[in-house]
């Protein structure tokens, strides 16, 4: 006999008998500062939070730095002991940024464990460039990478068999070598975008380049990214070179 | 055997029967779209009323308005808006649970962004409430946590 009333939504009971992964669902579309604030509704969405497998942390939403670096921290440290895998880490700072070099390598050591596929960074600091740490550029599992305002030091070998996006703006290269190493290094990749890759030395012509074999769309705003890998591009946008 | 439906193009339908008893007609290309039905109907045929237990006459006919304009590619950002503006948060919940079991992806992605969104910025018994939580932490054990979090509750409302 299937009448019954809709009285006291029922429905909201349903929902919390639905596993843990769709409940994180839900919980992946609210940013994480909120997302966070579901472990105190009882005992069981405490352990809902801790599955949630993307992270959204944008100093924005933070009254100051410190609340968000605590955010950061205690997020990371909750997480230490679950073998959760983070499928998307976004990390956005913005004018209030004071993390230093030690505290952005604890951040990338602890994306490394857990086989992050997305990553966009922006590590915007008005004081200093913080550098990306070499061992992140053999990172397997990464398909989608975006990074902002970062420096990249000396580097030997980039190996990212699975990136099929690639956002660079505003990175710091040694030379126009590394730019090179890099974008060689990402040999699947199909959507490209550079903006104001920054060298330290002057760019020099370089010969024998063999095009990116699978770009589909490159849009480049920058005038270090070397043309000849771009050549296999079937939608190629190069916009105003803009300065500094 | 193809029946033909009552549109101008002949297309397949299939009849779904919800758990109170009524019947819907959908297109079959629609339900392919939910793949519980179409595993159903991979069972048992599309030529059977399929039987859909936990899906009732009050959400169907919204789930299979949704999949009409998938079909034709119609769904745009306005029609999504539309359709869930008069909907409480009952109904949107009800309709969640049955995007859910029918396995009917895109409204599936679609609600749950939708109930993210009704509760963002809202306060943790307002959240407690939607999702029907009894709370099992003691006030002491609750106030501990709260301390500790502290900053993740600044900004997030307050109920009064």
């Amino acid at each position: 006999m299937a009448s019954f009333s809709r009285l006291s939504s029922p429905a909201a009971d349903k929902i919390s008998d639905l596993p843990d992964s769709i409940l994180c669902h839900i919980l992946s579309f609210l940013p994480s500062k909120q997302a966070a604030t579901t472990s105190i509704l009882s005992k069981r969405w405490k352990q809902v939070w801790l599955s949630i497998f993307t992270l959204h942390f944008d100093d924005k939403i933070f009254k100051d730095f410190n609340s968000f670096r605590k955010f950061v921290y205690l997020t990371m440290f909750s997480l230490r002991d679950k073998k959760v895998s983070i499928h998307s880490l976004t990390f956005r700072c913005s004018r209030f940024s004071r993390f230093n070099q030690k505290e952005f390598d604890r951040i990338i050591k602890f994306v490394m464990q857990r086989g992050i596929e997305n990553l966009d960074f922006d590590m915007f600091h008005r004081q200093r460039v913080i550098k990306l740490p070499p061992r992140i550029l053999n990172l397997k599992t990464l398909q989608v990478l975006k990074l902002a305002n970062i420096k990249m030091g000396d580097f030997d070998q980039v190996d990212f068999p699975l990136i099929k996006t690639l956002h660079l703006h505003r990175i710091y290269f040694i030379s126009p070598e590394y730019i090179v190493k890099f974008l060689l290094g990402c040999p699947m990749v199909e959507d490209l975008y550079t903006e104001s890759l920054v060298l330290n030395k002057s760019p020099v012509p370089m010969e024998d380049l063999n095009a990116l074999p699978n770009l589909v769309k490159a849009r480049v705003c920058d005038r270090n990214t070397p043309m000849a890998l771009l050549g296999k591009a079937k939608i190629l946008h190069i916009d105003e070179f803009l300065v500094g | 055997m193809a029946q033909e439906a009552s549109s101008s193009t002949s297309s397949k339908t299939i009849s779904l029967k919800t758990g109170d008893g009524e019947i819907f007609e959908i297109e079959a290309s629609a339900a392919k779209q939910m793949k519980t039905v179409q595993r159903l109907i991979d069972d048992l045929g599309d030529d059977i009323t399929i039987p859909l237990h936990n899906v009732f006459s009050k959400e169907l006919p919204k789930i299979i308005e949704y999949y009409k304009k998938d079909i034709t590619g119609e769904i745009t950002k306005d029609f999504e808006a539309e359709f869930v503006k008069d909907l409480n948060d009952d109904e949107v919940k009800v309709l969640f649970l049955a995007a859910n079991y029918l396995d009917a992806n895109k409204l599936f992605e679609f609600l749950s962004q939708n109930i993210a969104d009704r509760l963002e910025s809202k306060s943790v018994e307002y959240v407690r409430k939607y999702f029907g939580v009894e709370n099992d932490f003691t006030p002491e054990e609750e106030s501990k946590l709260r301390e500790e979090r502290a900053w993740s509750f600044r900004g997030i409302k307050e109920d009064e």
